[in-house]
C-alpha cells in the first residue's frame, strides 16, 4: 500500500537554523532539546488534499461520537467503573441527582492517526488536554515557506481562541490553568495567550491552586473577581492531588464557569474507553473502524507474542506503553508486571503494523494528530519516531498539504470551507 | 545585540553542547537589558576549589544565582565550556512587572548573559571542550519565601534537560563532578546523576569553598526514581508549597492577573 504522503528533501540547514530560532524566540518553543534528541525535526511530510479531507472527515466523526458516548457514560456509574480512573475520579465524573457535570465550552480533542497496512488507524484520542499547538501552528507555517505549492492546515491555536471567544465574548477573563513550574506547559500557555489576546480575550496564567470556587463560580484566589472561563492544560488525573481547599471537584461537577475541557473529558481519554462500547447505545462506528481492538489485559493473550500493546488507562506522551520488541526488555518487564498486578488500570490494544516513511536511508514512523474544536477539524500536530512508538523522544515534524483544487474542500457537513488560511 | 544573537554566541550551531543551552533567559534580553548592564567589570568568582583541566570530566555547577555563572567563567579558564541551564524567567516581561521574585537573582543572570563574552570563555564554546552545566542551587527553595504579590519563578531540572550517559561516554567523558555548597546533591539533580551512574559515569562532588580534592558522591536513591509519576509529583510539590511555581504571580487581594 502506498503511503498517502510525500517526504521532500529536508529543510535546508541555513533555513532550518532560522526556523529553530524563530520557534524559540518568536513562538516560545523552549524545549527544543529533550535529552539527546533535537525535538524539532528537519523533515516534513506533505499530504495530498484528498488525504487531508479524509482525515478531517474522520476526525469530526470521532469527535461527535466521543461526546455522545461521554454524555451517556456520565450517567452510568457502572460503566465509569470500567475506565480505570480510580475511585475519586470515577465518582467525580458521574452525574447524580445531587451532582451536575460542570459546564463545558470549546471542546477540543486531538486524534492521533498512524498509517498502517489496513489504512488509517488511531492509536488514541487526546480528549483531556491535548498539546502540540506551537508545533502544529507555528512550525508548520514556518516550514511551509520552504516548500512551494504547499499550504498548512488551519491554525489550531487561532481556532481555539476563536471558539472560546465565541462562547464567552470579548474581554472575557480566561484562566489558563497549567503546571506553572513546568517550562513545557508554560511555553504552550504563552503561545496560546497571544492568540487569545488577539481575539479580544484576557488570558490569566494560573495554577489550579490559584483558583477558588465560590459557590459554583471560579475566581482568582485573593482577587475577588470572577473568571469568565477556564482553559485547562493541567491533566485532570493530577487534580485530586492539589489541596482539598481548592475544591478540585469543581473541574468535574458543580462548576458554572465554562471550562475547556471539563474534567470528565477523562472518560474518552481513558485507554479503557473501548471496553464499554458494547454496553452503549451511542453509535461508535468511526471509533470501531479506526481504533484497534482493545481488551482488558486479563482477556488478551499479550504474553504469548507481539500481537498486543499494553497501555496504562491514563498514560500520557507515550509513557509506560509497552510494545514487545520495541520497548526495552527491562522496561517491558516493569510494564507487564504492572499490568498483571493492576489490570483494571491497563488496557491491551491490538497492535497494528504502522507503515514507515522512507527517506535518506532511514525509516521514520509519522503520527498525525488532528485537532477538532467544537466539531470542526483544524490543525495537525506531526511527530515522527525511528520506532513505531510515539513518545517524548519523538521529533516534531511539520505537516503540510499540497495545494489542491482551488484551495478549498468540502467539509464533512457539505459546506465549502476556506482551506488555505495559513497559505504561503 | 538582540537576545537571539546573544543566544547564537552561547549556542552556535557548530558546537555539540549548544543544544543543552536553555534559551528561556535569552528570550528575555531586549534593549532595556543592554541599557541596564552596569558599567563595571564582572566580579571574580568566589570558587576556591580546583577541579583541574581534564577532558574526560563534565562539571555540574550548582551554586546560588550569579555565582554559578561566575563559576562557569572561572572554569572556562581550565578549558570547560559553560552551558547555562537556567530554565526560568525573571518576570520582567509580565504585563505588570513584579516588584519581588522568589528567585531574586534571575534579572542579574539575564544581564550577565547579555554581556560580551571574554575571549577565554568564547574560545571554549567553539572547539572540543568538556561541558560545565550551570544551575542555580536556589531554584527549588527560592531566595525568599513565596508571599502574595511575588513572582514565583522557582524551577527544577529533569533528566531530559541533560545529555544522556551514552552521549557523554561517546565524547570520552567518564566522570562528572558536582560543584556545590551542600553535602548531598539536590534531589532533582540526583535523578539525573543516578541515570548517569547507571550509564557508567562516575559521579564526584566538590565543595565550592574548599580546596580539598573531590570525593565520590553519596547518591541516595530518591523516592519515585525512574517512575513516570516523578515529574508530576515533583511539580505538584513545588506548587503545593507556593501556589505558583515557574512563571506565576502569587495572587494578592485586590489585584488582577494578566500575562505578559
Amino acid at each position: 500500500m502506498n503511503p498517502p504522503w510525500t517526504i521532500p528533501e529536508p529543510i535546508p540547514q541555513a533555513q532550518f537554523r532560522d526556523i529553530r530560532l524563530s520557534m524559540i524566540f518568536d513562538h516560545h518553543k523552549w524545549d527544543s532539546q529533550f535529552g539527546d534528541v533535537d525535538t524539532i525535526g528537519h523533515r516534513c511530510l506533505i499530504l495530498d488534499w484528498e488525504t487531508w479531507a479524509d482525515l478531517r472527515c474522520q476526525s469530526e466523526r470521532l469527535w461527535r461520537e466521543a461526546l455522545a458516548a461521554e454524555e451517556e457514560i456520565v450517567g452510568r456509574p457502572d460503566l465509569c467503573r470500567e475506565l480505570g480512573l480510580g475511585r475519586q475520579l470515577r465518582k467525580a465524573c458521574i452525574r447524580t441527582a445531587a451532582q451536575t457535570p460542570s459546564k463545558g465550552m470549546a471542546r477540543i480533542m486531538r486524534f492521533d492517526f498512524h498509517f498502517a497496512r489496513e489504512g488509517w488507524r488511531i492509536s488514541e484520542a487526546n480528549a483531556d488536554v491535548p498539546g502540540g499547538f506551537i508545533e502544529s501552528s507555528a512550525f508548520a507555517e514556518l516550514a511551509c515557506r520552504c516548500y512551494d505549492g504547499t499550504t498548512c492546515a488551519p491554525d489550531a491555536a487561532g481556532r481555539y481562541a476563536q471558539a472560546v471567544a465565541s462562547s464567552l465574548g470579548r474581554d472575557a477573563r480566561v484562566a489558563f490553568v497549567h503546571a506553572t513550574a513546568y517550562t513545557d506547559d508554560r511555553q504552550v500557555m504563552l503561545f496560546l495567550a497571544e492568540r487569545f489576546t488577539a481575539e479580544g480575550l484576557v488570558p490569566i496564567l494560573a495554577s489550579p491552586t490559584d483558583l477558588h470556587w465560590i459557590d459554583e463560580r471560579a475566581e482568582l484566589a485573593g482577587d475577588g473577581r470572577g473568571l469568565d472561563g477556564i482553559v485547562r492544560f493541567y491533566p485532570a488525573e493530577w487534580l485530586p492531588h492539589i489541596p482539598r481547599r481548592h475544591t478540585w471537584k469543581r473541574f468535574f461537577h458543580g462548576g458554572a464557569t465554562p471550562q475547556s475541557n471539563p474534567g470528565y473529558s477523562l472518560i474518552v481519554q481513558s485507554k479503557r474507553f473501548p471496553l464499554v462500547w458494547d454496553r452503549l447505545e451511542t453509535d461508535l462506528s468511526a471509533w470501531r473502524s479506526l481504533l484497534p481492538e482493545t481488551r482488558d489485559p486479563r482477556e488478551a493473550a499479550w504474553r504469548d507474542g507481539e500481537e498486543w500493546v499494553l497501555k496504562p488507562a491514563l498514560g500520557r506522551v507515550g509513557e509506560w506503553i509497552g510494545i514487545r520488541g520495541v520497548t526495552a526488555e527491562k522496561e517491558w518487564g516493569q510494564i507487564a508486571g504492572n499490568a498483571v498486578r493492576h489490570p483494571r488500570y491497563w488496557a491491551a490494544q491490538r497492535r497494528f503494523t504502522a507503515i514507515a516513511a522512507h527517506c535518506g536511508g532511514e525509516n521514520f514512523y509519522p503520527c498525525l494528530g488532528v485537532y477538532v474544536i467544537d466539531g470542526k477539524a483544524c490543525g495537525v500536530y506531526g511527530r515522527a519516531s525511528s520506532v513505531p512508538l510515539i513518545d517524548s523522544r519523538a521529533q516534531d515534524i511539520p505537516i503540510l498539504i499540497r495545494q489542491g483544487r482551488a484551495d478549498c474542500i468540502i467539509d464533512a457537513h457539505g459546506s465549502t470551507v476556506a482551506f488555505g488560511e495559513q497559505r504561503r | 545585540m538582540t537576545g537571539r544573537e546573544i543566544y547564537g554566541v552561547w549556542a552556535p550551531a557548530s558546537d555539540e553542547w549548544s543544544p543543552w543551552v536553555k534559551p528561556v533567559l535569552f528570550a528575555e534580553i531586549d534593549d532595556a537589558t543592554a541599557e541596564s548592564i552596569p558599567d563595571r567589570p564582572l566580579e571574580e568568582s568566589s570558587l576556591r576549589c580546583d577541579v583541574g583541566a581534564r577532558c574526560d570530566t563534565a562539571i555540574l555547577v550548582d551554586l546560588p544565582g550569579t555565582q554559578s555563572l561566575l563559576a562557569g567563567f572561572a572554569l572556562a579558564r581550565d578549558g570547560y565550556r559553560p552551558v547555562p541551564l537556567y530554565n526560568t524567567t525573571s518576570g520582567r516581561r509580565q504585563r505588570v512587572p513584579p516588584e519581588k521574585c522568589v528567585l531574586s537573582d534571575v534579572s542579574a543572570l539575564v544581564q550577565m548573559l547579555s554581556r560580551p563574552l571574554p575571549d577565554y570563555v568564547r574560545n571554549t564554546i567553539i572547539g572540543d571542550h568538556p561541558p560545565a552545566f550551570l544551575l542555580d542551587s536556589h531554584r527549588l527553595k527560592g531566595d525568599r519565601g513565596p508571599a502574595p504579590g511575588m513572582y514565583d519563578n522557582r524551577w527544577l531540572v529533569f533528566p531530559q534537560d541533560f545529555p544522556s550517559a551514552r552521549f557523554l561516554s561517546a565524547r570520552g567523558i567518564t566522570r562528572a563532578i558536582v560543584i556545590q555548597e551542600t553535602i548531598l546533591p539536590a534531589e532533582d539533580l540526583t535523578h539525573v546523576l543516578l541515570r548517569w551512574t547507571e550509564g557508567g559515569i562516575a559521579i564526584h562532588v566538590q565543595d565550592a569553598s574548599e580546596e580539598r580534592s573531590v570525593r565520590p558522591a553519596d547518591l541516595r536513591r530518591p523516592p519515585r526514581f525512574r517512575r513516570a509519576v516523578y515529574c508530576a509529583l515533583a511539580l505538584m510539590g513545588l506548587r503545593r508549597n507556593s501556589a505558583g511555581g515557574f512563571g506565576s504571580v502569587i495572587p494578592v487581594p485586590g489585584q488582577g492577573g494578566g500575562f505578559g
